[in-house]
């Protein structure tokens, strides 16, 4: 329906009576088994889409998110000054291989792209940064 | 908001009620098509309206049809609006098969409120004599089925005023109750009334029939 032009007496019928607020799910039930709908059929069948949606979405972050630490790793490894600690440097890999999210990922990479050399004192500060980081969104997760 | 969040709603999702409803809407807008279009041969290009309802559910899982939950709060007013949209398509498609007039593309973007009808006379184009004709058939059908249900409820004057209602434009049951002075449950149960009057409904077939 386009500006003040008024709604069509087909419409209003078809909007009304296809809305199921009014419905209880005894109600609807009924209705759809009249229309000889299989309901337990019904059910598992958006049951198997929900489980296969889930899986699918979640595999595609975790492949997003290896690709992304893959290359927020060749950013480290190509401004890793020789005299940096390896601890410091396998520190960081562990947090980015570990479960501290989408949002420590970004920084991460900021934070190497921003850099033209990276000193000892860098890492150490930029792994104090991904920790706070991950507190917050732990804080926040738990207020919700 | 953040996809992690929205995955957490589509999986805490009652999956249960919202296919009960959302294959109920799927019903109902396939039967005002067949109504609109006079076709009852075939129902939606051979599909039924749990496969519409399941393949509404299936888009947004695979993010065809993503959900914003910040714009659109309720997970299944986005999927009636996609079966909706369905429909419409489904719709259009099957006239253009009969008419040779090319089907509405398939909206990814429409509103809620702006989704074309397939069975509408044709939209900001210089009709045809063929167009015209084809307007003049829907409007036709239009009111038969106009004239069907103003026959079903004849001597009921509450369902009779219901129907004028939707003569005014007005579908939404607390405009409807703000203009009738009636209470919103009085309103679910002409709602139930009116539907069980309208499913003996046969309309004509308008193509080869």
């Amino acid at each position: 329906m386009k500006g003040t032009e008024r709604k069509r007496f087909i419409d209003c019928f078809s909007d009304f009576t296809s809305d199921t607020e009014h419905l209880t799910k005894e109600e609807l039930l009924a209705e759809l088994q009249e229309e000889g709908i299989d309901i337990t059929h019904l059910e598992k069948r958006v049951a198997e889409i929900v489980i296969k949606g889930s899986a699918e979405r979640r595999l595609a972050w975790q492949r997003k998110a290896r690709e992304r630490r893959e290359e927020i790793e060749k950013i480290l490894e190509s401004k890793q000054p020789a005299k940096v600690a390896q601890d410091l440097m396998l520190k960081i890999k562990d947090i980015l291989k570990g479960s501290y999210g989408q949002g420590a990922l970004s920084h991460a990479e900021a934070y190497f792209r921003k850099k033209e050399s990276l000193s000892e004192k860098d890492l150490e500060s930029l792994i104090e940064d991904l920790e706070d980081l991950n507190l917050l969104e732990k804080a926040s997760e738990d207020e919700e | 908001m953040e996809k992690e969040k929205v995955l957490h709603l589509l999986e805490t999702a009652d999956w249960k009620h919202i296919i009960l409803r959302l294959t109920y809407y799927a019903r109902q807008r396939a039967r005002v098509y067949s109504w609109k279009s006079g076709r009852t041969d075939q129902l939606l290009g051979g599909k039924t309206p749990e496969d519409i309802a399941c393949e509404a559910i299936e888009k947004v899982w695979a993010g065809t049809r993503d959900w914003d939950p910040d714009k659109y709060p309720n997970l299944l007013t986005h999927l009636e609006w996609i079966v909706k949209s369905d429909t419409e398509h489904l719709a259009s498609s099957m006239e253009h098969q009969t008419t040779g007039r090319p089907p509405e593309p398939e909206g990814e973007e429409e509103s809620l409120t702006e989704l074309s009808d397939p069975f509408s006379s044709i939209q900001g184009k210089t009709p045809t004599p063929e167009d015209e004709l084809i307007t003049r058939e829907e409007g036709d059908l239009e009111e038969k089925l106009k004239n069907e249900l103003y026959a079903m409820v004849k001597g009921d004057e509450d369902l009779e005023m219901l129907l004028l209602c939707f003569e005014e434009g007005i579908d939404k049951p607390e405009i409807i109750a703000a203009q009738t002075g009636w209470d919103i449950p009085k309103i679910y149960n002409l709602k139930r009334k009116l539907f069980r009057k309208a499913k003996k409904i046969r309309m004509n077939p308008r193509h080869g029939g």
